[in-house]
């Protein structure tokens, strides 16, 4: 009836064992690939997170480098600025020391 | 020509059902054979423990029952194989002996079921109380089964309990099975003694092309107890997802609430 009709029990026991080990063998190597794929797809992400990183980095590195170079250089008028004002703050703090100003 | 073989394993347990006590297996047995549409040959795989007056009765039943002696320590797979490995049929009817037969056209309609791209067919399997204990595999979180605990009757969204369709897997407590496919994947795994036997049978038939099906149509009685626990070893976890953890999180049959 059965396909395997002309083996013994015994040879169809082993012959069983056999194939469910070849098929356990490729069924724990598709999991390793699998396993592989994700991993090589996690390091692939993490590369394209980095160059992105490094693009910015440079980005503001430039920005940076652009900023510096034109920065407004100091002239006699608003040095005289930052003068009166440290000037004003001073005489400020000393007048309320002593209790002159509320 | 069809020849259904059914494997049963047993060791002549007894227990009390429907307000009665029985020998599981003698019912189960006497069940099938009262039911049978089709040509069957029953193979009792013996377990040392069983009584010599349950072999006795097992015999008188008919010369469709043969019983095949297991002496080794307990191994469903390989008392399964070990049955498979003296079948005569061109199908396989794994039967577990705490069962009984519902609906009388059962085998015939999982035969039915069972076409040439179906590598195994399952049944409507309800407890003692008549709620819902198998009505397919479902791999969702972790294996369990569809519907588990519902009533019996329970049609399931979109009639999921009630009709024929795909599953990820089936119980071997009640599974069809054609011997060419046992035959071409190796039968049931003997590194999976007690658990995950039937998940890992059904996964290596998936792998291998062939789909496997629910009948709701084919309904019996599987008097285990609804607080069994399984006694899962931490070696049978590891076995199964080293072979099948990415499959496992791939159950596309089953929905997420039933």
């Amino acid at each position: 009836m059965s396909d395997a009709d002309d083996d013994s029990p015994a040879e169809r026991l082993a012959r069983w064992t056999a194939t469910d080990a070849a098929i356990g063998v490729a069924a724990e190597a598709e999991q390793l690939r699998a396993t592989l794929a994700e991993r090589e797809a996690e390091v692939a992400d993490l590369r394209a997170r980095l160059a992105n990183l490094a693009t910015r980095v440079g980005q503001l590195e430039a920005d940076n480098l652009a900023l510096r170079r034109s920065r407004v250089p100091m002239t006699m008028g608003s040095l005289a600025y930052r003068g009166y004002r440290r000037t004003r703050a001073f005489g400020g703090r000393v007048l309320r020391r002593f209790g002159l100003r509320g | 020509m069809t020849l259904v073989s059914v494997v049963v394993p047993s060791i002549g347990s007894r227990g009390h059902v429907h307000g009665s006590d029985r020998t599981f297996v003698v019912e189960s047995v006497r069940s099938v054979l009262a039911s049978a549409d089709l040509d069957i040959e029953v193979l009792i795989v013996a377990g040392a423990e069983m009584p010599a007056a349950v072999v006795g009765e097992l015999r008188s039943l008919g010369d469709v029952v043969r019983i095949v002696d297991y002496r080794d320590s307990f191994n469903f797979s390989a008392v399964v194989n070990l049955g498979a490995a003296h079948a005569r049929g061109t199908h396989l009817l794994l039967l577990n002996d705490d069962t009984e037969v519902i609906t009388k056209d059962w085998l015939a309609r999982m035969v039915a079921a069972c076409g040439p791209d179906v590598g195994a067919v399952g049944a409507r399997l309800l407890f003692e109380d008549g709620t819902l204990q198998h009505a397919g595999h479902t791999y969702r979180s972790a294996a369990g089964h569809v519907g588990f605990g519902m009533p019996g009757n329970s049609v399931g969204r979109n009639g999921i309990l009630t009709r024929r369709r795909e599953v990820i897997g089936v119980t071997a407590a009640c599974m069809l099975t054609p011997f060419a496919v046992f035959d071409a994947v190796g039968g049931f795994a003997t590194g999976l003694p007690g658990n995950y036997n039937d998940v890992d049978y059904c996964l290596k038939v998936r792998m291998a092309g062939w789909s496997i099906l629910y009948e709701p149509d084919a309904a019996l009685y599987h008097f285990e107890s609804k607080s069994r626990t399984p006694g899962i070893k931490p070696e049978e976890i590891d076995f199964v997802h080293r072979r099948w953890f990415t499959r496992l999180a791939e159950d596309p049959f089953s929905p997420a609430t039933v």
